[in-house]
């Protein structure tokens, strides 16, 4: 699999950790990244373009996270997965809030603060599954 | 305030001592160096009788998220002196230390994230010992904090912000040489309270 390859979208109200996420997939030889700032950006752009990855945090300004996931869901749950692999980034640690993402399909969970290593494994693990 | 039991105490004391090491480890990933934490003040007291009933000149910045969706409501806050402040905005986005002099949206943008994962963390803290449940709100950063903090709580109207309580824990982080003051709090309504204490005596099994 080339790295270069895989397109990945940071959906992130915080330009400073969209900064940090993409600075570290890039290190790793994730080249191919794109931001939204927004839920409905992401889903404007969802629209256009097609991605492998989507790293998503919750608590956002404009709409929450868990909403936008919903609606990826709805519109590309397909042959008993979700694709595009939906990594949610959040500071929020609540046993319920991660059930309500699993439930609605997301690829796994990161606790914020993060490592580099922690997006990096995560991005491995679903470019793997994705590629496979 | 009724006098609490020494369990509640000692359950709140390591919730503090808890709610420190989390913050110090956020700041540890996020400046990707070394923090070193030390606790000068601990103190959990009525908002009425602490020193944020009073003008706190020293506290120039305020980052503070409200708690919702629970059966917790009030605030989670962190204040710093604003050299504090400035230094910790240059230290996340590789700035030499002294480079910032002003407050302005991009400050107010890098710390408020900040103030999120702080406030994630301390919430998550209280979900995984009591099982309470909340969420919180993005982060409000406030550069005047030294005014009054009942001008920046949110309750609603009925709750009575004079019985509110408050749970200060007063930190310096040690970041590679230098210091930063800062102080976290959590700041309950009185029935909030309550109901933190109730689940510290669920959760030692003194009540069902």
């Amino acid at each position: 699999m080339d790295k270069k390859s895989v397109s990945i979208l940071v959906v992130e109200d915080s330009h400073f950790m969209s900064g940090l996420i993409e600075k570290a997939l890039n290190s790793a030889g994730y080249s191919n990244t794109h931001i939204a700032i927004s839920g409905n950006q992401a889903l404007k752009m969802l629209e256009k373009t097609t991605f492998d990855i989507i790293f998503l945090d919750i608590n956002m300004n404009d709409g929450d996270g868990i909403s936008t996931l919903a609606e990826i869901n709805r519109k590309f749950y397909n042959e008993g997965s979700l694709k595009p692999k939906c990594i949610i980034v959040s500071a929020v640690d609540q046993d319920d809030v991660r059930k309500e993402v699993s439930g609605l399909g997301a690829f796994g969970y990161i606790h914020k603060p993060f490592n580099d290593e922690d997006i990096v494994n995560h991005a491995d693990k679903a470019a793997s599954v994705i590629f496979k | 305030m009724k006098k609490m039991t020494e369990l509640e105490k000692d359950a709140l004391n390591e919730i503090t001592n808890i709610f420190s090491y989390r913050t110090s480890i956020a700041l540890e990933k996020l400046i990707k160096g070394n923090v070193e934490l030390s606790v000068n003040k601990k103190q959990i007291v009525t908002l009425d009788s602490s020193v944020y009933s009073q003008k706190s000149p020293l506290m120039y910045l305020g980052i503070y998220s409200n708690i919702r969706e629970s059966n917790l409501k009030g605030n989670v806050l962190l204040a710093f002196p604003k050299e504090s402040a400035l230094y910790l905005y240059d230290r996340l986005v590789d700035l030499e230390n002294g480079s910032t002099k002003v407050v302005d949206d991009e400050v107010k943008n890098v710390l408020g994230e900040v103030g999120n994962v702080v406030a994630g963390n301390i919430l998550g803290v209280l979900n995984k010992l009591l099982g309470i449940n909340s969420m919180h709100t993005i982060p409000s950063v406030v550069p005047s904090f030294g005014d009054q903090l009942y001008d920046f709580v949110y309750f609603d109207v009925e709750d009575d912000k004079k019985k509110a309580m408050l749970i200060e824990v007063d930190t310096t982080f040690n970041l590679d040489g230098y210091e930063i003051k800062g102080e976290s709090i959590m700041l309950l309504t009185h029935d909030s309270f309550e109901n933190l204490l109730i689940a510290i005596k669920k959760k030692a099994g003194e009540i069902k």
